[in-house]
């Protein structure tokens, strides 16, 4: 058994307001994951650590936070495979915080909700009051299927630097759900869900830093989806800027 | 982190995420030398257009000058601008712009998804179709011809690296 | 703004052209330590066609390089009266340059 210290980043709006680091020393085995040791000493350690967690297995996308500078699954990812003596874990950048490693969602889901994210048909009546079904082919699944696995980890998000500074950016995730949505070929949303994304902090303010498609936990590659709908948004001659 | 709402606090949280790219790939760090040669580049096309407008008599004169004037006034710019500080910032100019070109160019390309992959079943390790070979080619040969007008630039200024 | 794209092309062509007439007038070392004859490189601006694609590169770089830094200002911050003092001082600046810069090259065309 091996030790690691973990420098975790502590803040409690109800005391002071202020931030600190507090650093426990974790025994760690070959496979812990950077959840169990911060479960470690939420247990043994110090019990007024706050962090979210729920499936442990990459799939619900709760326990989102940035472990040495890089935005990861705390479940996911191996103390071993940091290869560093002293892990810093701190919330989720562009966040709010509500408590140590705990980040406000909110605006997150809120932008998500704007794109308007489920299928939009023009005979709204057949698809909620009917039995019908939407048969697609093998080859328009694959158009959009790859964005369809987006856990809504909120860690594209966090790497990405226009969001950092642009608060009316939708981000990575919002993006790459319309694009989802439009390119499936069951939704018949079309330039109206691309209007969405038509002003001056839409698509283009995206410059393709290719960040959130490298920290992303499930492959989904937001990075693609954003350009494929900028592509979309230009050539359909749709755009207005 | 929290993100501020005013002018100091926004500037400071573009500073941290803009220029530090810490850790996340290639692309990244081009996204940076992006902005940062493409601001360079304009503040330089200011002075260079001052500069050249100097040199043909300076922002009062608006018609055609007499012969002589304009020759003297040339002189004293050519002197003034021939100094070593100007040459070596040219040459770093030099690498920005030629940085900035061919990477835009990879950009425009890249943007419009013509030298990206095509969407497809993620398959662990989950490398991203948008990171083509191609792409981080295109970037790796926008390095090394921005290098190479570097040097270039050297030997003519400064005459180090030819006889 | 789409128009970013479009003069980033524009620039291609045209600051080819420019680069390529300023390593063409003489040896480049020569050229490029001015004291070669005094307006060697006014003389290769003197027809039609290469005046014009450097007039159009100077419109074509100024719009670029000026929406650039509008566009980085305004990802900074966010705020109606920032974003109308952005585009206000970027605008007059860029159109200055543009005036200055037209100037210079029909008093370079001019010159006899």
């Amino acid at each position: 058994m091996q030790e690691v210290k973990l420098k975790v980043f502590r803040y409690d709006p109800s005391r002071d307001g202020r931030h600190r680091y507090e650093t426990y020393v974790v025994p760690v085995g070959r496979d812990t994951t950077v959840l169990s040791a911060l479960l470690y000493v939420k247990e043994r350690l110090d019990q007024s650590l706050s962090i979210r967690f729920s499936c442990r297995m990459a799939t619900c996308g709760s326990c989102g936070m940035m472990i040495n500078g890089v935005p990861r699954l705390a479940c996911y990812t191996l103390v071993s495979q940091l290869k560093s003596k002293t892990i810093v874990v701190q919330p989720l950048n562009n966040f709010p915080i509500i408590k140590d490693l705990v980040a406000d969602f909110t605006d997150f889901f809120g932008k998500h909700r704007d794109m308007k994210p489920y299928l939009m048909r023009l005979d709204t009546y057949t698809q909620e009051k009917s039995n019908t079904f939407y048969p697609q082919t093998d080859e328009e699944l694959v158009r959009y299927i790859q964005f369809a696995y987006c856990i809504k980890c909120g860690l594209c998000y966090a790497a990405c630097p226009v969001v950092a500074t642009d608060r009316k950016f939708p981000g990575p995730q919002a993006l790459s759900q319309l694009y989802r949505y439009y390119s499936d070929s069951r939704d018949e949303g079309g330039a109206e869900r691309l209007r969405l994304v038509d002003d001056n902090h839409g698509v283009l303010r995206c410059h393709f830093a290719g960040s959130c498609s490298q920290v992303c936990p499930k492959g989904v590659d937001p990075a693609l989806a954003i350009q494929l709908l900028r592509r979309e948004l230009v050539f359909s001659r749709v755009a207005k800027v | 982190m929290d993100v501020g709402n005013s002018l100091a606090s926004s500037l400071a949280v573009a500073l941290r995420t803009w220029l530090i790219p810490r850790r996340y790939g290639v692309m990244r760090w081009s996204y940076t030398l992006q902005r940062i040669s493409g601001v360079a580049i304009t503040l330089y096309f200011v002075a260079h257009i001052v500069e050249t407008g100097n040199v043909v008599g300076g922002a009062h004169i608006w018609m055609v000058p007499a012969y002589q004037y304009a020759r003297d006034v040339w002189t004293e710019t050519v002197e003034f601008l021939a100094n070593p500080l100007f040459d070596a910032g040219l040459t770093v100019i030099g690498f920005l712009v030629f940085f900035h070109t061919v990477n835009g160019l990879r950009l425009f390309l890249a943007h419009f998804g013509i030298i990206l992959g095509k969407p497809h079943r993620p398959e662990y390790p989950y490398i991203p179709a948008s990171m083509t070979r191609l792409q981080i080619a295109l970037f790796w040969l926008s390095i090394a011809l921005a290098v190479a007008a570097l040097l270039y630039s050297v030997n003519i200024f400064f005459k180090v690296i030819l006889p | 703004m789409l128009i970013h794209y479009i003069t980033g092309i524009v620039i291609l062509v045209a600051g080819g052209i420019h680069l390529w007439t300023v390593f063409l007038t003489a040896p480049v070392e020569e050229n490029l330590r001015f004291d070669n004859t005094p307006f060697a490189v006014l003389n290769v601006y003197r027809n039609w066609i290469l005046a014009g694609s450097l007039e159009i590169l100077l419109l074509a770089v100024a719009f670029h390089g000026f929406n650039g830094l509008r566009v980085i200002l305004l990802e900074l911050h966010q705020g109606s009266a920032w974003t109308k003092a952005v585009n206000l001082v970027v605008s007059l600046v860029a159109v200055a340059v543009a005036v200055y810069g037209t100037r210079t090259i029909l008093i370079a065309f001019q010159i006899t």
